[in-house]
């Protein structure tokens, strides 16, 4: 019976990926864990650190950095992270998604936006849209360095102080908690308004009752300025790229798991398939044999 | 006796023939006077084997048997349309007794070669499923499969509203071993139908023979040959196209497993008469087109357990032209007509037939559905996200596809509140073309069913973005 051996071969590929999926669901959780612990780590340095550019920019003698003021250049850029392997639901789709509202809106304002983004999965789909990323970045781990960051940093702070670009901004899964992740953008040149955005977010304690002129630097602001806002813009882009990372792992893992009790309750519904037309099959057989012997008797 | 077999012992010299009707007089309660039988074997001795085709309760060992000299005669002819008949040919409508100017056996030799005509016209039934994958042979045989409760008998009502209110022709409908209530539904809806813009009913052109399930086996045997005799002689009178629908044709193979153990024959596969294929083989051959006239026939053909191997439907199988294969889990989708676009095909479908365009366009629409399919199993287990993109237009469009191939029906009316769709071949291709294409990707899925051509998706889509 040729009906019953498609279904033992489809039970034995759904099993095939059962095992495959329950395996790729306990290494995201694995990695989804370690990051989590290094984003926890890091993130108060994160903060910190915006905490600083917030009593920077909020100044009443306001400082003057070309960082911090805003350019009239034709050109935005958008660096976007998509996932580095497949098999994480749509992950890759919603970030796509935000990327094409980018664009659409750059068009509509008449500008030119060009998309940088690392080797990865959201190539495929930039491709498949016919556009053209600006420059993809082949070096770079779904974590990249600290050596790496300040190279991509560097590049954008430049184009940006020469007022080439208008605007510089990140598309990413944004981790929110470990039951939401969305796609989000963060503008990170000017700098002003990554401070803006940031602060309008709530995870940070603003130093609201303070102001920059409670502090004492030393040296001076106007001396460090220029090296306070680099680390700022190297370090948010470290931190969307680790929250890529995190969010990647997290959406791996729920859609393994899904993926996983989908085959299983596959493999259940093939077996009492398999097991009727196995008894049908003994069932035929059996009158067959039945009524030949009982006509010939 | 044994169940709906006898013997009975004649004059050694005076035995009827095989396959003679016999009949034996006597009270067999409810006011019937006369019991029939035919004989199917000789068992030597002037003792013959008969297969009862009534129900032998209050038959006795030792009545009197007459051998009528013939095989069974029913009535033929134009006296027939709008009658309702059992397979003896009696008139069971209460409308008084039949006249006849003539009478035909129920057996008979299929017409001879020579005579065979060798046209290959399509047959268009405004279903668009069926017009542009498994397209209908004038003239020809098309087999509707499918299990249980998958709408066999729903199509067929629907094709008898479709063709035979626009058809010219004379129909003949055959009921064999299905639910009496649905032949008393078929008659009186005939009774209310006119055929196109003319004051005649479809009754009027039509002749009903039933042979329901509440009839003993012979009676299930032979009711397909009444009604097949019948229609014969339209065709053979030349008055054009003759429709013949049988409702269903497993319930004369059915009949016959019945029966064929009882007649001493060792069963066969599946317990199965080891005649089954001769016995099909034999009505199947008479519903043919000849140089006089043609049947086109539609035949409804239960599954049992959905199992298209079963020798049943697999005898069927080989005489058709077009089938039509309904499948369970299309119905579970809500999709009605339930054709499985993938089994469903018909001998018409060639280039050189429908044309060009049509082929060109069954065959895109088969490949986006055989692709999506085979993406089936992987869609289950981790999702649409992780095709790529290509493979997510094809899924998507052939989702598109099997919806769009749901068409609301003149007979389900009462029951979807929606009015009947005949959509043209030519807007069945042109929609199905476009679809393939991607004009339509961006209407939501809801927007092709149960619609008419792509213009009424549109339309639907409209509203639904209103209501939203």
């Amino acid at each position: 019976m040729a009906a019953i051996r498609q279904i033992l071969q489809r039970k034995n590929a759904a099993q095939n990926i059962c095992r495959i999926t329950r395996t790729m669901e306990m290494i995201s959780t694995a990695k989804f864990k370690s990051y989590n612990r290094l984003w926890q780590s890091v993130s108060d340095y994160h903060n910190a650190l915006a905490r600083a550019g917030y009593l920077m920019t909020t100044g009443e003698a306001a400082l003057e950095h070309p960082l911090l003021s805003e350019r009239t250049g034709q050109k935005r850029a958008v660096l976007a992270v998509g996932s580095t392997r497949g098999l994480c639901g749509s992950y890759n789709s919603e970030v796509f998604k935000l990327l094409a509202v980018h664009l659409k809106m750059a068009q509509a304002e008449g500008k030119q936006l060009d998309i940088y983004l690392p080797e990865s999965r959201l190539l495929n789909l930039l491709i498949h849209y016919g556009v053209t990323p600006k420059k993809v970045y082949t070096s770079l781990d779904e974590m990249p360095t600290y050596l790496q960051i300040e190279e991509i940093a560097d590049d954008f702070i430049e184009q940006y102080i020469k007022g080439d670009l208008e605007q510089f901004s990140m598309v990413y899964m944004h981790y929110h908690s470990a039951s939401s992740q969305q796609a989000q953008s963060l503008t990170i040149l000017p700098l002003t308004d990554l401070i803006a955005e940031l602060a309008t977010r709530s995870t940070p304690i603003w130093p609201w009752n303070l102001s920059f002129d409670d502090f004492h630097f030393s040296p001076p602001m106007y001396k460090s300025v220029e090296s306070l806002a680099r680390m700022i813009v190297s370090a948010w882009i470290s931190a969307c790229f680790m929250e890529a990372a995190l969010s990647e792992h997290l959406a791996r893992m729920v859609a393994m798991r899904n993926a996983t009790d989908n085959a299983d309750q596959m493999i259940k519904d093939l077996t009492t398939e398999y097991n009727r037309a196995r008894q049908t099959q003994i069932t035929g057989e059996l009158l067959d044999i039945i009524g030949g012997t009982g006509d010939l008797a | 006796m044994i169940g709906s077999v006898f013997d009975a012992k004649f004059d050694p010299e005076k035995i009827p023939s095989i396959y003679n009707a016999v009949q034996i007089p006597g009270d067999f309660g409810k006011g019937r006077t006369k019991l029939y039988g035919e004989v199917q074997q000789h068992l030597g001795g002037g003792r013959v084997r008969v297969i009862s085709l009534g129900s032998t309760m209050g038959l006795k060992r030792g009545m009197e048997i007459i051998d009528t000299g013939s095989p069974l005669m029913v009535p033929v002819g134009k006296e027939t349309l709008g009658r309702v008949f059992n397979l003896l040919g009696e008139p069971i409508d209460q409308r008084g007794p039949i006249q006849v100017s003539m009478t035909k056996p129920i057996h008979r030799d299929p017409p001879k070669l020579i005579d065979l005509s060798a046209k290959t016209e399509m047959f268009e039934t405004g279903i668009k499923v069926i017009d542009l994958l498994c397209p209908f042979v004038r003239g020809g045989k098309t087999g509707l499969f499918g299990g249980a409760g998958v709408g066999k008998t729903v199509i067929i009502q629907e094709l008898i509203a479709r063709i035979a209110t626009k058809h010219g022709g004379y129909s003949v409908f055959a009921g064999v071993g299905e639910r009496t209530r649905e032949g008393n539904d078929l008659w009186l809806e005939m009774q209310h139908t006119k055929i196109g813009s003319s004051e005649d009913t479809v009754l009027n052109h039509t002749c009903l023979v039933f042979g329901q399930m509440n009839e003993p086996p012979g009676a299930r045997l032979r009711v397909a040959l009444t009604a097949m005799t019948m229609a014969e002689f339209f065709c053979e009178s030349g008055v054009g196209d003759t429709l013949l629908f049988i409702d269903n044709i497993f319930r004369f193979s059915q009949a016959g497993s019945e029966v064929s153990a009882l007649l001493g024959r060792i069963p066969s596969a599946v317990g199965y008469q080891p005649t089954l294929a001769t016995e099909m083989g034999q009505l199947q051959e008479r519903i043919v087109s000849t140089k006089t006239g043609s049947i086109t026939s539609v035949q409804a053909i239960y599954v049992p357990a959905d199992d298209l191997t079963d020798p049943a439907p697999a005898a069927a199988f080989t005489h058709l032209d077009s089938f039509v294969v309904l499948n369970r889990a299309i119905t579970q989708k809500g999709i009605y007509p339930a054709v499985d676009p993938l089994e469903s095909t018909s001998r018409l479908l060639d280039p050189n037939i429908v044309g060009k365009e049509h082929y060109e366009t069954a065959q895109t629409v088969l490949e986006f559905l055989q692709r999506y399919n085979d993406l089936k199993d992987i869609i289950a287990i981790l999702g649409v996200d992780e095709l790529s993109k290509q493979d997510q237009t094809i899924v998507a469009r052939a989702r598109k596809l099997e919806r769009f191939f749901s068409q609301p029906f003149f007979v389900s009316r009462q029951f979807t509140g929606l009015e009947g769709k005949y959509v043209e071949r030519s807007a069945t291709i042109e929609s199905c073309k476009q679809i393939c294409e991607g004009k339509w990707d961006k209407l939501p899925e809801e927007a092709f069913m149960y619609v008419g051509s792509i213009e009424d998706a549109e339309q639907k889509a409209a509203t639904l973005s209103k209501g939203k």
